[in-house]
């Protein structure tokens, strides 16, 4: 084996046999040089592999005669391509260099990270004579947006004037193909409860593939219910009433056919200890099915969109003995549109709920994500088995104007919509908005923020 | 101080006149050859800016040069040849490479930038014949990078996808493609055949 430092250059020459020393070394390189070169394989020339050689087209590209020495990306650690990727540009080591073959992998490169980075080919003269290196060039491209206030699945600490501290910590360890994550949270903003507990979770990313996953959830929270809410149950004996703790063994298992799409299906366990009209303990076993489909585009003229879906089904039946009998189907549709600075974004939702579903699948709105400038126990303090929501936002730089509307109501129940206007400045780890609640009087403003990590 | 002012106006009247000079100098120039005129433009480079660096790294650059023919009072071009050249530059001979991209289209490499450039200008000859020998006309040239083509040729697919369909939509109109382009003067083509004598 044999390393060859240059400046920020690193490479390696291959024959090795070690696959420890490799991957310290691959550590290394990751840690020092975001750079990594695969080299010419001796012995691996176009002629040495009968079927391997590309057609050569060198009336278009005159550089198609020479023969690549290395593929070199920069811009970006290592450990953030993906294995295939790496595969497939190896391949191009000791062949005649092909700029469609080449092309093919940048736009690969790109997909593969989610289209944040900006991916340019240069050919450099190599060191031996009629040879050529391939350098990808990364470029990070930054957006002014955050992620889907809907995804669930980010860490939060929210403040929310009318409602008060939410959060979440979560330490995540990765052992290999292996995610264990350990969490606390005290968290009002979501549902309508106070939860207060711990999740654990498992992960395994690879079940024989790398497009299937398995993941199991463990969740143990104890329950505090706003007063509105105890206010509301006395006049709603339809509504299941509220619980002391909840317990959620969730395993699921998601395929991942495309980059863009993901398709999950599940069961969930969860027990509640009910509080009235005696201490009992309930059961809400549902099956579960989603849906997600993310798709990021960038346009040759700089504008950028994202198109997202998703579908999420829950119904808790006999067959599971589930003492809670329903199905709660919830949809959502994103689209932003972004060039330089400018950000417009579109984001609905739309729930409803048969059956009879207890408090913590019911839908609310008027949180740090929803009807912002209202306070959900205002809006419906039981919230409701049908809700609709939307949100137009525009955002310039970090400042953002937006525009909440929806409504949450009880089957056979009249629906009123509600409308929520504020601005705010927005970065990836960070939020702040003032919001109000579009009505007559009493026009009072919500003040939110939170911190993503 | 009356003086001094007239001198300021002198300057400026010069350096007008100066830098009126010196563009013309590098505007396009026609000859009479044959049965067909051909453009040059001796003074100024289409492969400049962005273009020069995708070539000095290796990738090739596909140039659509388009020349117009345009008679004196006609709003229309009388003419409009329009081309495509797939140009790329050899790292190791560090010389540029052209095809005409056409069925069997010529091909030359081991070219030095102007002659890459009056290779590609070669190979669009104006028949004699589509010009009057009555009036003045000019000749413009343009000069634009065929992105668009090079994009779709590279990907190898005419289905209409959502991407596609998105970039189609998003997509800035021809007229806003970065564009490089240089013109003649008025000409008379009885006075370039007695220079054509001349020389």
């Amino acid at each position: 084996m044999n390393i060859l430092s240059s400046g920020t250059e690193l490479a390696i020459h291959s024959g090795m046999k070690n696959t420890n020393l490799f991957t310290i070394l691959m550590i290394l390189f990751w840690a020092s040089g975001f750079q990594f070169v695969y080299p010419q394989t001796g012995g691996q020339g176009s002629e040495g592999i009968p079927g391997k050689r590309r057609i050569v087209d060198s009336e278009v590209n005159v550089n198609e005669r020479y023969t690549v020495e290395s593929i070199t990306f920069r811009g970006i650690a290592i450990s953030k391509i993906d294995k295939n990727w790496h595969k497939n540009a190896k391949e191009l080591v000791g062949e005649r260099y092909n700029e469609k073959a080449a092309n093919d992998l940048a736009k690969k490169l790109s997909d593969a990270l989610g289209g944040n980075y900006r991916v340019e080919i240069k050919v450099e003269k190599g060191e031996k004579p009629d040879h050529v290196k391939v350098v990808f060039q990364l470029e990070r491209i930054h957006r002014y947006f955050h992620r889907n206030a809907f995804d669930t699945d980010i860490p939060l600490v929210v403040y929310h004037s009318k409602q008060g501290f939410s959060g979440t910590l979560e330490i995540p360890i990765r052992l290999r193909h292996n995610v264990f994550t350990f969490g606390i949270v005290s968290d009002v903003d979501k549902l309508l409860e106070r939860n207060a507990g711990i999740r654990l979770r498992y992960e395994h990313r690879k079940v024989g593939t790398d497009k299937l996953r398995l993941r199991m959830d463990f969740n143990s929270y104890h329950q505090s219910f706003n007063a509105a809410i105890l206010a509301a149950l006395e006049d709603r004996p339809d509504v299941p009433g509220i619980y002391r703790t909840r317990q959620n063994f969730a395993p699921a298992l998601s395929l991942h056919p495309t980059a863009d799409l993901k398709l999950s299906t599940g069961v969930s366990f969860q027990r509640l200890q009910m509080q009235y009209p005696t201490l009992r303990t309930e059961r809400a076993y549902a099956g579960t099915a989603d849906v997600q489909f993310l798709r990021d585009i960038e346009s040759r003229s700089g504008y950028w969109h994202r198109m997202g879906a998703s579908y999420g089904l829950r119904t808790a039946t006999r067959v599971l003995d589930s003492d809670f009998v329903y199905t709660r189907h919830q949809m959502t549709g994103d689209y932003i549109l972004s060039r330089g600075k400018h950000l417009f974004g579109a984001h609905f939702f739309g729930g409803l709920i048969t059956g009879n579903a207890p408090l913590f699948e019911r839908f609310s709105l008027g949180n740090s994500a929803t009807l912002r400038g209202w306070n959900k126990f205002d809006v419906a303090p039981l919230g409701g088995n049908r809700a609709a929501h939307g949100t137009l936002e525009y955002r310039y730089s970090h400042f953002q104007l937006f525009y909440d509307f929806g409504a949450v109501w009880d089957k056979g129940m009249p629906s009123h919509a509600k409308h929520g206007l504020g601005f705010g400045l927005v970065s990836k780890h960070a939020f702040m908005t003032l919001a109000f609640p579009v009505r007559h009087r009493n026009v009072v403003p919500v003040f939110i923020m939170g911190i993503r990590y | 101080m009356e003086c001094c002012r007239y001198r300021i106006l002198l300057i400026v009247v010069f350096g007008m006149l100066g830098w009126q000079a010196l563009a013309q100098s590098g505007s396009l120039v026609v000859e009479h050859r044959g049965d067909h005129l051909l453009v040059t433009t001796p003074q100024k480079h289409f492969i400049e800016g962005k273009a020069l660096e995708k070539l000095h790294n290796g990738s090739t650059v596909p140039f659509v040069l388009s020349l117009k023919v345009i008679e004196e009072n006609s709003p229309a071009p009388t003419l409009v040849l329009q081309e495509r050249f797939l140009i790329s530059f050899d790292l190791w001979e560090e010389k540029f490479s052209v095809v005409h991209a056409e069925p069997g289209g010529r091909t030359a490499s081991r070219l030095a930038l102007n002659m890459a450039e009056a290779w590609c200008l070669e190979s669009m000859p104006i028949p004699l014949q589509t010009v009057s020998e009555r009036q003045f006309f000019m000749v413009r040239l343009e000069c634009s990078i065929d992105e668009s083509s090079k994009e779709s040729g590279a990907k190898g697919s005419s289905s209409l996808t959502l991407a596609r369909l998105i970039d189609i939509f998003s997509r800035k109109r021809n007229t806003e493609l970065p564009k490089w382009e240089v013109a003649s003067g008025f000409l008379h083509l009885e006075d370039l055949k007695k220079i054509s004598k001349a020389q």
